[in-house]
């Protein structure tokens, strides 16, 4: 079934799950699917032009596909300040989408890049938040290429050089750690020659429900349309079975 | 026959380069049904088959660099599409094609300081694309540990 993406102040669509439902017909249903895109990218970018939005839609899946703060084009002029980028706030501002969009709700997670560390951290600090996640093009040290990415975004159409530079900067102040891990089954994915996914397997192995999928020869700008990546994640997402807590 | 050619992808880029096709000649595709992956300068794009039909030519391999505007393939449409395609650009469907400019996302405000909050009423939904508010401080702090219910 597809869902059209709407205007978000378009009433909500009939077709949409009740929110806050706990009939037994709502709980069968498969919950949202949040999407997080990359540093310098936005939903479009990331989600949409790469055949993810399509792939989830034709799966049934209802979406939720935020643009971060600094991100997508169009929106007013972004802070410069790189406290308004720090990881705890965006992860907080994340949960606080959902309290809106899928309350009382474990949502699955789509989470590239800059995207991925932030499901990442939502998954571990807010539990009851995620339901099972997928994180591509990411690894324990993706951190150190966030400033070549951002130095290259800055010239997409649409971008603020000195948000991104300070967002950069915001991330920096929040450093990655392993620890604690998300309890939800994860599948961590990535390009064979992404660089910034360097490490990845070894972060797989310290968690306890995870798998993992490595795309030949795409690096960190191909490996988020490969079509083996979004099909494999949408099967993840449809079969996951998060472990009793 | 009709030949599809490769899309202005936004970027005010000229070329891309074949990542992987998705599609093989002879296959039977439907419209919306992704064709090909193509890797711009700084992005990769997948690109949906905007007519139903069957392949019947690729006109560049994997790895070529196509120019916009350059053919890309060439689908023998169905009959009913092309009696009622009459020279013009089938419309893509709903939510399989948004056009470029039919933004999905009002937007939830500008990052200035001190603007109000999004107003509940503009509240993305399940089902739709919104914006992470911009403005709203945080309610609460973080939890620096699992939170204990649930």
């Amino acid at each position: 079934m597809h869902r059209p993406a709407l205007p978000t102040d378009s009433p909500v669509p009939a077709s949409a799950p009740a929110s806050a439902s706990t009939s037994a017909s709502a709980s069968a249903e498969l919950p949202p699917v949040l999407l997080l895109h990359g540093l310098g990218s936005d939903h479009r970018l990331t989600f949409e032009a790469t055949g993810w939005m399509r792939a989830l839609h034709r799966a049934g899946r209802t979406l939720i596909a935020p643009d971060l703060p600094g991100h997508g084009a169009g929106r007013g002029p972004a802070s410069h300040d790189p406290e308004r980028y720090r990881v705890p706030r965006l992860v907080e501002e994340v949960c606080a989408l959902l309290d809106r969009a899928a309350p009382g709700t474990a949502v699955d997670v789509v989470g590239y890049s800059l995207g991925a560390r932030l499901a990442w951290e939502l998954a571990a600090r807010r539990p009851e938040r995620v339901r099972a996640a997928v994180l591509a093009g990411f690894g324990p040290r993706a951190q150190a290429g966030a400033a070549l990415v951002a130095q290259t975004a800055s010239t997409l159409p649409g971008n603020d050089p000195q948000a991104l530079a300070a967002c950069v900067e915001g991330l920096a102040a929040d450093p990655f750690s392993p620890e604690p891990a998300p309890r939800a089954p994860l599948l961590l994915a990535a390009g064979t020659r992404d660089e910034l996914a360097e490490g990845m397997a070894e972060l797989a192995a310290g968690l306890p429900d995870v798998r993992t999928l490595w795309i030949e020869g795409r690096n960190h700008v191909t490996a988020v349309s490969a079509s083996r990546l979004k099909s494999a994640a949408v099967e993840f997402l449809a079969s996951a079975r998060p472990r009793p807590a | 026959m009709r030949t599809f050619l490769l899309p202005d992808l936004g970027e005010g880029l000229v070329e891309a380069t074949v990542l992987d096709w998705l599609v093989a000649v002879g296959d039977t595709v439907e419209r919306g049904d992704p064709l090909v992956e193509v890797e711009t300068a700084k992005s990769a794009v997948e690109i949906p088959s905007p007519w139903s039909g069957r392949v019947a030519e690729l006109h560049a391999g994997t790895g070529a660099r196509v120019e916009v505007g350059a053919a890309l393939v060439t689908v023998a449409v169905t009959e009913a599409e092309a009696a009622g395609d009459a020279g013009t650009e089938p419309d893509a469907e709903p939510g399989l094609l948004p056009p470029p400019g039919a933004d999905t996302d009002a937007g939830a405000g500008t990052d200035a300081p001190d603007a109000s909050a999004a107003p509940a009423a503009a509240a993305p939904a399940p089902g739709i694309v919104g914006t992470v508010p911009r403005d709203e401080p945080p309610r609460r702090r973080v939890r620096l540990t699992p939170p204990r219910e649930g």
